[in-house]
């Protein structure tokens, strides 16, 4: 509202007044919206960083096994048991809501198996291609795991933002300007007032 | 929803042999890129693992759009790729660097 369009009366005065009370209301819950939502992200940027370190490792450590298994069994047969694996694993996401935030959950079902789950015949195997098949689900369980939990960083990073910047635009807009308005309507007030007194002490001086 | 893999051969077959049967095998970070922008292309698909070695070399804009997908959301596996996004949003929107 641009101060030139106000109409100097008092019940404008009331409504902007009303108007900056409903803003710093507004404001002070949103301010706690946000410390609360930074202190949720803290405990999930925890943990985050403990899955991406965990990640690494398991990578690390899966490769080198695969590595072995190559040395040893050739890409041949480490190709044909991967190809007699019949069960794919699947992911199911639904949703959790944390603050108002819609996060994802990522449930997975048929990644850990046993050997003789996997598919390809134990007899003709060797036990490092277990090895290999065993570190590269576990691997993968943590990927799903940092999948979902990163996603959830980036979503509560999102909303994060959006309140910061209505927090932001309340304290340095909104609020700002209301008190401004009150201003120059009480300002006026108080000149009409004063005209009016003037008025008065001439038409009484004239008599 | 399905698991895709992208990556070397030798990173694409260990993923096999946990099971995953929708992976493509690429060599360069050329291939990579039209590899990942055909997965995501993929109906079904709600995870893309992409081996880290090789998307270094990707180009730095279409990476960090591809770290932003949510569907599919897309993990770097391997190397140092794939939290720098994350780090620069966190650093924007809490004014820290908290990742450490």
């Amino acid at each position: 509202m641009a101060i030139r369009e106000v109409k100097a009366t008092r019940s404008e005065l009331m409504e902007v007044k009303k108007r900056i009370k409903l803003s710093e209301s507004g404001y002070e819950l949103l301010k706690k919206k946000r410390d609360g939502l930074i202190l949720e992200f803290r405990g999930i940027l925890e943990r985050a960083i403990e899955i991406r370190e965990r990640m690494g490792k398991e990578s690390a450590e899966a490769e080198e096994k695969l590595r072995d298994a190559l040395c040893y069994e050739g890409s041949l047969a480490i190709e044909s048991s991967a190809l007699a694996i019949e069960d794919e694993p699947e992911i199911v996401i639904r949703s959790k809501n944390i603050m108002g935030v819609v996060v994802p959950i990522i449930e997975a079902t048929r990644v850990e198996k046993n050997a003789h789950e996997r598919g390809y015949g134990l007899i003709g195997t060797s036990s490092r291609i277990d090895e290999v098949a065993k570190a590269y689900e576990r691997l993968l369980e943590t990927i799903i795991l940092a999948a979902e939990i990163e996603t959830t960083m980036r979503r509560l990073l999102e909303e994060i933002d959006k309140t910061k910047r209505r927090v932001n635009a309340l304290e340095y807009k909104v609020i700002p300007e209301l008190k401004e308005i009150a201003r120059f309507i009480q300002f006026r007030l108080e000149e009409m007032e004063r005209e009016n007194i003037f008025m008065l002490k001439r038409i009484k001086a004239k008599e | 929803m399905r698991i895709g893999v992208v990556g070397s051969k030798d990173f694409t077959l260990g993923f096999r042999l946990a099971g995953i049967k929708l992976f493509k095998e690429v060599s360069s970070s050329e291939d990579m890129e039209r590899a990942i922008k055909e997965m995501m292309g993929e109906k079904d698909i709600g995870i893309l693992i992409a081996e880290g070695g090789l998307a270094e070399k990707m180009r730095r804009e279409f990476r960090e759009e591809i770290e932003e997908s949510l569907e599919p959301i897309v993990i770097f596996v391997g190397g140092e790729t794939g939290i720098e996004s994350l780090r620069e949003r966190i650093r924007l929107s809490v004014g820290v660097d908290l990742w450490k």
